[in-house]
């Protein structure tokens, strides 16, 4: 026995959401305030540290650049994919959430080669307050990469047999996915800089 | 990204798609150029204030 869940597909009338996109968007807010609070940590911890390195002291700036012109690129594809669907171009949309995938990988093996480089050079964690924030705040938004991917990927996949049944139910299920991956996205923008560059 | 993808409502719904492709677009660009910018000033090895100055 199936049981209906309610305003996936219509408007919820007293939120004027779907439940979806409302639930995508009480789970950022508590993302918003799980990074706030490490950003907020680094904050303290370069304000009361007597010297802070250069972020090129350890860290490979053109490299991050590469990956934040291929996790901008991969927000572009998102929207791209989401609408295909709204078009009801389901090719179009597999190729564009494909290329958001592989944008992922790509993301995902340029910060490989980086952390082995500095396990190379024996930088850890333990080393100093430095990279020891450096790849707390990575880390944890390298595994938001993998799970936004393993969302995507499910869509690309075999999620995506709803298109076939629910198409509007899809594309709002595509469209959250998109709203997580810009927050990946937008960490990244302000992990950048912070780390990198300042 | 827009509330409704009723594909009964496709043909009005288009445009409104558009729109946010273009507003994509736009956001892109300027992320591009911004941390191009932001890249290029930091190896330019400026003192602290003129750093602070042209990056914000």
């Amino acid at each position: 026995m199936s049981m209906e869940i309610p305003y996936t597909v219509e408007v919820r009338p007293d939120t004027g959401l779907t439940n979806g996109k409302l639930g995508i968007w009480l789970f950022l807010a508590s993302e918003v305030m799980l990074f706030g609070a490490l950003f907020a940590s680094y904050v303290m911890l370069r304000v009361g540290a007597p010297e802070w390195p250069r972020g090129s002291t350890y860290l490979n700036i053109p490299l991050a650049t590469l990956n934040t012109v291929i996790l901008i690129s991969s927000s572009v594809t998102m929207v791209l994919a989401w609408a295909s669907l709204v078009k009801r171009d389901f090719p179009r949309f597999r190729l564009f959430m494909g290329i958001t995938i592989l944008c992922g990988l790509g993301f995902l093996l340029v910060k490989y080669f980086e952390y082995t480089a500095k396990f190379h050079h024996g930088y850890f964690p333990a080393t100093n307050t430095f990279l020891a924030i450096y790849f707390t705040l990575t880390g944890l938004h390298g595994l938001h990469v993998i799970g936004g991917m393993a969302v995507n990927g499910y869509l690309w996949g075999p999620g995506s047999a709803l298109w076939k049944t629910d198409p509007t139910h899809f594309t709002n299920r595509v469209e959250n996915a998109g709203l997580f991956w810009h927050l990946v996205d937008l960490v990244w923008i302000f992990l950048f800089p912070i780390l990198y560059l300042l | 990204m827009s509330e409704s993808h009723d594909p009964q409502d496709a043909q009005a719904g288009h445009g409104d798609v558009d729109r946010h492709v273009r507003a994509a677009y736009f956001v892109f660009g300027s992320l591009l150029v911004l941390t191009g910018f932001t890249v290029a000033v930091y190896f330019l090895h400026l003192p602290t204030r003129a750093a602070i100055a042209l990056r914000s």
